[in-house]
């Protein structure tokens, strides 16, 4: 309050003092009564007193505005400001440098006397004021000041300051002084203003601090307890009305007038945006955060730098899915969607505009959405013929298409009947051409083999290889796809003619390729590698002559905890190796096939010839050309040779045959086992025969010929009934059921073009039949209106017939036996 | 990196010879191939109506899309088969890309 009045001090000692000089209570204006009466009081003290008195009353009625006490008696005992004290203190020392005692001494004065000795003797200039002041109010006792307070004793000495410069030179005060203000500095020491001052902020203290609490409502005890003092204090609350222990109170605080104030910023640019949040986007941000986040970084990065277009990040599950075709989607889904924002932010390549620029510009890796695209398309093309191959709608047939199919020119008369007959259901056996598997790729080449996939049946294999002798061109395996029949999902070149394939069992990826050279490759067709990731070229135990058959065989040991699955093959060097693929091939062989001792052969002589030296080495290797493994026991196999010889052998004893089967006149091509019934096989030759042999019968119980049939490439058992099977001839296919007719097929389809067909095989998921052709086609063949399957037994039982029909009576007993057995075995 | 850079031309062979093939399937009246900012590849019809076939069928696209994962996040849209009494639209929509190809029907 004072400081304020301090501020607004003004000329007025003149006037005061004239007041103050006439010493009587004429009203003066601008001091109130109450301060006259103060100077009065004082006067009535001593001389000395009144002295001071007037020092006090002159400096009082500076503006000042004091209410006064007094006691029963009359005297002052009003609270004096700490400055009065000191400026009497000042005034004593300076006025009365003998007379030490003054009445009014406080007990202050003394502590403060060396002080002010001090602060007077100290005087230096002006800047040491602060200190001096500073320096007055370092008592032993706590005198917490205000700023207001502060600044009134600083300013107070400086007007002693003044003052005493004026005493000095003269006595009048004539001279306004005013006084400069001060900010009120702390307490501290300060020497000069050289040192650094810190402004910081002092301590909160909390004079009041009502915390409330939270209690759990299940503790029952502070809960109680917090609930009484809740209460006790509505209570009070509610008494407080009418007590006489309270008491309102209004205070008013002054209203600053206010200042409009007006300031410029920027612009604050504002834009709205909005989005919805879907599923997936939550999803996406969830998978988003758990990934790592150099993770992302490393993503963006790429595509920066790199083009756009040209996509590394992408997954190449395209190519691990030939086997599985599905799941193509749940890859795509750990995308992140704000890479979206990213393509945008990169200027395109292209735009519309560059359309015929086309050649120029690189093509963004779509490889899977461009598979996928000429998938559906090919569906939608083949779409009838499909519905037909999965065996969905039996109703639709291919005549149901126009203009569609080129039904085969000269089948029998029955498909002839069967176009009249299209209304009505059709008993007879017929083939249906569906489509063919060719491409540019496959022009002009002799299919070789077929085989299709287990794990995936849509996934078909087809080796290709030139067979004419001193024409070994390269080769070529192409995958097909029961999905695509415009072009091979996966194609490898060799560098020799293909002459057999197989994929193994247990894993299902690998294709083993025999080819004309001898050689062995195996293929993993999930990578789109060009070459194959084993093969035998630098093994010292190859072939040396083409492969013609291999297999896959899981070898059931008994000493190693896994089935190892080898690979067996049989060439025309004459040998039937084993392959175990560990980190390189590593062969035995399992059986070298000698040339087969009887008397009807020439080879007899020679053996006669050579008496005198050792059997082994002398021996005439013969070739084989195909081989089989027993369905039930895997250690039993057949094998066709070059010579015409058929023979029953064991992998564990591979000394000699355990049986062998002389018949043909003609290399064997093809053994097969009945999968029906299980000691009965077929063989099929180049002596223009099937014939079908039992175990344990050395002669063939059956020959199977037709006037149509000239030499037989292939022959295999239908899987679905016991008695039919398709073998491919020259150009024909046939299709025997011997229930029905052992001298004629049921069924023959010619090729159009003649083409030499050279291979056949089943499909494995629908009554379709596959042939390749030596013009590099596979066509498929639908087997229509198929008859009801029979059983092993019928099959037995025609065997029997035609046994008992060929042999005499002794070997028919012998042939019981066997039949017995057979069907005891295949029950 | 030579591996990778020979690996990704003969991608690129590979994704061109497969577009030949689409292109010169039976049927095909047209391939498009955009990305996703809107601007094309590759078209094989004329300007104005690949802009518009483009924007209309991203839309499409993009809201089958949202559909599908909406129903299961972790699902996810891979070909959008649209069949009209003229042709065919089929859609692979990509994560950057965006294939159109329209089939004529087969002729019954």
């Amino acid at each position: 309050m004072s400081c304020g009045r301090h501020r607004r001090r003004s000329i007025v000692s003149s006037t005061l003092n004239s007041r103050l000089n006439n010493q009587h209570k004429c009203s003066i204006s601008k001091t109130k009564p109450t301060e006259k009466f103060h100077q009065i009081s004082h006067s009535r003290e001593g001389n000395h007193a009144g002295n001071l008195a007037e020092q006090i009353s002159r400096e009082n009625t500076m503006g000042f505005d004091r209410f006064q006490i007094l006691d029963d008696h009359g005297t002052d005992v009003t609270p004096r400001l700490i400055t009065d004290y000191l400026r009497v203190n000042r005034k004593n020392l300076r006025e009365d440098r003998k007379a030490r005692e003054v009445e009014n001494k406080l007990v202050l004065e003394n502590q403060e006397q060396s002080v002010s000795e001090k602060s007077i003797l100290n005087r230096t200039n002006s800047t040491s004021n602060l200190v001096h002041t500073a320096a007055l109010f370092s008592i032993g006792e706590k005198t917490t000041l205000d700023i207001g307070t502060r600044i009134i004793l600083e300013s107070e000495h400086l007007l002693d300051q003044t003052e005493n410069d004026r005493i000095s030179h003269n006595e009048s005060i004539n001279q306004a002084y005013q006084t400069t203000f001060l900010p009120g500095l702390g307490l501290d020491c300060i020497d000069s203003l050289k040192d650094d001052v810190v402004l910081s902020e002092s301590e909160t203290t909390f004079i009041l601090d009502l915390t409330s609490h939270i209690v759990y409502q299940e503790d029952h005890d502070k809960y109680n307890e917090i609930n009484e003092k809740n209460k006790i204090y509505v209570n009070l609350c509610k008494n407080r009305q009418s007590n006489d222990l309270y008491i309102e109170r209004g205070m008013q605080t002054f209203n600053d007038l206010p200042k409009h104030k007006q300031i410029n910023t920027d612009p604050v640019l504002t834009r709205s945006q909005q989005s919805w949040s879907n599923m997936w986007d939550l999803y996406d941000s969830a998978v988003e955060t758990n990934q790592h986040e150099d993770h992302i970084h490393r993503r963006y990065a790429i595509y920066r730098s790199q083009d756009l277009y040209d996509n590394k990040i992408k997954n190449n599950e395209y190519q691990n899915n030939i086997v599985e075709e599905k799941t193509f989607s749940s890859q795509s889904s750990p995308r992140l969607f704000s890479q979206d924002s990213l393509g945008k932010m990169t200027l395109p390549q292209n735009n519309c505009f560059q359309l015929k620029d086309s050649t120029k510009t690189e093509l963004p890796d779509i490889d899977v959405d461009a598979f996928i695209m000429e998938r559906i398309l090919n569906l939608s093309t083949y779409h009838i013929k499909q519905v037909i191959y999965r065996g969905i709608n039996t109703n639709v047939t291919v005549n149901q298409e126009h203009n569609r199919t080129s039904i085969t020119k000269d089948m029998n008369n029955e498909s002839i009947n069967k176009k009249e007959l299209s209304s009505t259901k059709n008993l007879i056996l017929s083939l249906e051409r569906l489509w063919h598997y060719s491409c540019y790729l496959t022009h002009n080449r002799n299919v070789s083999c077929l085989c299709w996939n287990e794990k995936n049946h849509d996934l078909l294999t087809v080796g290709y290889g030139k067979f004419q002798y001193n024409n070994d061109k390269e080769g070529l395996v192409c995958c097909w796809n029961a999905k695509n029949p415009e072009f091979p999902e996966r194609y490898y070149q060799t560098d020799a003619g293909v002459t057999s394939l197989s994929f193994s069992l247990k894993r299902p990826n690998l294709l083993a390729v025999g080819l004309f050279n001898g050689n062995i490759c195996i293929f993993d067709v999930n990578q789109n590698n060009t070459s194959p990731i084993v093969d035998t070229n630098e093994n010292d135990k190859k072939h040396s002559k083409p492969v013609w058959q291999i297999y896959w065989n899981e070898q059931d040991r008994s000493f190693e905890i896994n089935n190892i699955e080898t690979l067996v093959s049989i060439s025309s060097d004459g040998r039937m190796t084993q392959w175990i693929l560990r980190k390189e091939f590593e062969a035995t062989d399992v059986m070298h096939f000698k040339s087969y001792s009887s008397p009807q052969t020439t080879c007899q002589a020679l053996k006669k010839d050579n008496k005198t030296n050792n059997n082994g080495y002398f021996s005439k290797l013969v070739g084989g050309l195909c081989f089989d493994v027993h369905l039930n026991d895997k250690t039993i196999y057949l094998c066709g040779t070059d010579e015409g010889s058929i023979h029953r052998c064991s992998t564990i004893y591979n000394e000699k045959y355990l049986e062998s089967y002389i018949g043909h006149t003609g290399p064997v091509y093809k053994v097969h086992w009945s999968p029906f019934a299980e000691n009965i096989f077929l063989s099929a030759s180049a002596d223009w025969t099937v014939r079908l042999w039992m175990i344990g019968c050395d002669q063939s119980c059956m020959i199977v010929s037709s006037s149509n049939s000239k030499i037989f490439f292939d022959a295999i058992w239908s899987p679905k009934s016991s008695t039919m099977f398709c073998c491919v001839s020259e150009n024909t296919i046939e299709i025997w059921d011997l229930s029905k007719s052992t001298l004629d097929p049921i069924c023959i389809a010619t090729s159009a073009n003649q083409r030499t067909l050279t291979s056949i095989a089943y499909a494995t998921d629908s009554d379709c039949v596959l042939v390749g052709t030596s013009d590099g086609a596979v066509w498929i063949y639908h087997l229509a209106n198929l008859s009801s399957s029979a059983n092993a037994n019928d099959l037995i039982t025609i065997v029997q017939q035609n046994l008992l029909g060929q042999l005499g009576s002794r070997e028919k007993n012998n042939i019981y036996r066997e039949t017995s057995f057979t069907s005891i075995q295949s029950n | 990196m030579s591996s990778t850079s020979t690996l990704a031309s003969t991608q690129q062979a590979e994704i061109e010879e497969t577009i030949k093939r689409i292109q010169t399937h039976k049927g095909v009246q047209g391939f498009i191939l955009t990305s996703n900012d809107g601007s094309f590849v590759r078209s094989s019809i004329d300007n104005s109506t690949t802009m518009s076939l483009t924007s209309l069928i991203r839309t499409l696209s993009d809201k089958a899309k949202s559909c599908v994962r909406d129903l299961d996040p972790q699902n996810d849209l891979t070909f959008l088969r649209i069949r009209t009494k003229k042709q065919e639209i089929l859609v692979a929509p990509d994560k950057d890309y965006l294939t159109i190809v329209l089939q004529a029907h087969e002729q019954s």
